[in-house]
């Protein structure tokens, strides 16, 4: 992430942006994640159930609930204490430059926050591959392939329906909905709107209950 | 529910079915506390199946299974707390350390503090760890690990302790030490451990009892089945002399006796004889009593053989399969039910029927 950052500034060098350096790092943050979220979940419960230990995870007095509760926060923790790492960056760019221009609270508290929520979502599909599956590496790509799908593939729909459908069209609606670069934008611009926090949240607790249908399917 | 208290494990008619393949069928036994027994059965023979439903991993298809009166399928939660399950296989995490696993492992089974540290120090104690408290479980031979698994399913004081296959893979001297260690847990917890060494089984355990194709087809104390298998014991002789005229001698000793083999050895005079008769020490005394006082033989030996576990346990699972193959279509092996099973009365009299005409069936085919 540090080289992303680092190249976002050579680009500012080059020619002059209308974002600031931390509101298109914010705005890429998901080609990371593309990566991170496969590598932080896939072990997770295929691990366990590869090597068998599920059997006695299950005969301990916690039910699968708790179990992938827990698995789902040790993963997303370490997933947002990484990006909140990431906050040295500007932190850096300010004590070599210190311009007050370099630093806008509104946008990073926006970006960050918009990490945290869309973060839930993207740790739990994570979790959930890995439910699915005893192979670390089947649970890794199917990761990738979900996250990937939800990220490009309702950039290519959005553009799509912006061509052919009209702006009130209900498929368009939906479609602008799931879009993740529209919330983005938004979040970066320190502009806070409660349905995306609501897809995210709706949809965490959807492939969490999912895993935990898994884990219990699956013994 | 009162009476029922005084078992650790109940299980009432226990069925469980995996598609079309039945793994139990029809299974009841009871535990009393501080019981352990063995459970024995073929592979394959729905073993970890009822481990599995006993310690609410698995629910069954019918039946009741209760854990200190409890039931399993209702209150999986409560019963966790009472039960400790070392696996089979006995999976554990490679990259923790000893004492870190049973910490981990004790916090989720609600103990902490000062008293989760005094219980991993009786247990690496008890199952002699103690030396290798601080080294990674990934890096230790068999016979540690399988210690720390009992050490984990030991670990919380749980009542009841369901272990399957404890002793695979393990040299005779680290069986002798689990011997010792399952031992020592007699009175104070209920045991149920599945085995396929049998003589383990038989100086450990206060009772058997033996599945076959999802059926009990024995239950009982090894000198219970002894006699319900196998009432006749192997006496092996080494005799000086000429073996022509032995079986008439042998007959006047005791007319249900029988000779199965005799072995004469070319350049000696030496015969090694097995006889087959009923198991009393009498029938031993007055061979050694008659043999001796006659002027053609010179007795040199005489050693009285009851029958093993292991012989228990081929004739009990062979008589299931002998039955069975009256009837091919039938996947599953003929119930065996002694009456200290846990049935109800009315119940308890229909089975009893069922067994003696299952017996009477083996009887004619013999």
């Amino acid at each position: 992430m540090g080289f992303l950052y680092q190249w976002v500034l050579e680009d500012y060098n080059r020619a002059p942006h209308e974002m600031l350096p931390s509101n298109l790092f914010l705005n890429m943050f998901f080609f990371p994640a593309l990566f991170i979220v496969p590598l932080f979940t896939m072990r997770s419960i295929a691990e366990e159930r590869r090597l068998g230990l599920m059997d006695s995870l299950l005969t301990t007095p916690i039910n699968s609930i708790e179990l992938v509760a827990a698995k789902f926060a040790a993963a997303y923790f370490f997933y947002t204490g990484l990006y909140l790492l990431t906050l040295a960056y500007p932190a850096i760019t300010y004590y070599y430059f210190p311009d007050d221009r370099i630093i806008d609270q509104a946008s990073l508290i926006g970006g960050y926050f918009f990490i945290c929520i869309s973060g839930l979502m993207f740790v739990s599909v994570g979790i959930f591959a890995s439910s699915m599956t005893r192979s670390q590496l089947v649970a890794g790509i199917f990761t990738f392939t979900l996250l990937f799908g939800f990220i490009f593939g309702t950039n290519t729909l959005n553009t799509a329906a912006a061509e052919r459908l009209n702006e009130f069209d209900t498929l368009r609606v939906i479609i602008e909905y799931l879009h993740m670069f529209d919330h983005v934008r938004d979040f970066s611009r320190g502009v806070v709107d409660t349905r995306p926090i609501v897809f995210y949240g709706s949809g965490t607790l959807l492939m969490l209950s999912l895993a935990v249908l898994a884990v219990d399917h699956k013994r | 529910m009162e009476d029922s208290v005084e078992y650790s494990i109940e299980v009432n008619n226990l069925t469980k079915q995996y598609g079309r393949i039945t793994a139990i069928q029809d299974i009841s036994f009871s535990l009393k506390k501080g019981e352990i027994v063995g459970f024995l059965g073929p592979n394959g023979a729905g073993k970890s199946t009822t481990m599995k439903i006993l310690s609410g991993l698995v629910t069954a298809n019918s039946g009741r299974a209760y854990i200190c009166g409890i039931p399993v399928a209702t209150h999986p939660e409560e019963i966790k707390g009472k039960i400790g399950y070392m696996p089979e296989n006995n999976p554990l995490p490679g990259e923790m350390r000893v004492t870190e696993y049973l910490k981990f492992r004790g916090r989720l089974k609600g103990v902490s503090g000062r008293k989760l540290r005094k219980r991993i120090e009786y247990v690496l104690e008890l199952c002699d760890l103690t030396r290798a408290r601080r080294r990674v479980i990934g890096g230790l031979s068999k016979g540690y690990r399988q210690r720390i698994g009992i050490a984990e399913a030991i670990l919380s004081e749980p009542e009841v302790i369901i272990m399957d296959e404890p002793t695979i893979g393990l040299d005779p001297h680290q069986i002798i030490k689990i011997r010792e260690l399952i031992g020592t847990l007699k009175s104070r917890m209920s045991v149920i451990i599945s085995s396929h060494i049998l003589p383990e089984i038989e100086l450990t355990c206060d009772r058997v009892i033996i599945i076959n194709r999802g059926y009990v087809v024995a239950s009982g104390t090894p000198e219970e089945l002894r006699k319900e298998f196998l009432p006749e014991s192997t006496y092996h002789l080494e005799i000086a002399g000429s073996s022509e005229s032995l079986e008439p001698e042998i007959k006047y000793v005791s007319s249900k006796l029988a000779i199965l083999s005799n072995e004469s050895f070319s350049g000696s005079d030496l015969n090694r004889v097995t006889l087959a008769g009923p198991s009393d020490p009498k029938v031993g005394e007055k061979l050694i009593k008659h043999l001796s006082n006659l002027p053609n033989f010179k007795l040199r030996s005489l050693h009285c053989q009851e029958a093993t576990l292991e012989d228990i346990f081929l004739a009990a699972t062979k008589r299931s399969w002998e039955v069975n193959e009256e009837d091919p279509d039938r996947l599953t092996a003929t119930p065996f039910r002694k009456p200290y099973d846990v049935i109800e009365d009315e119940e308890e009299q229909e089975e009893e029927e069922v067994s003696n005409e299952s017996d009477q069936e083996t009887k004619e085919e013999a």
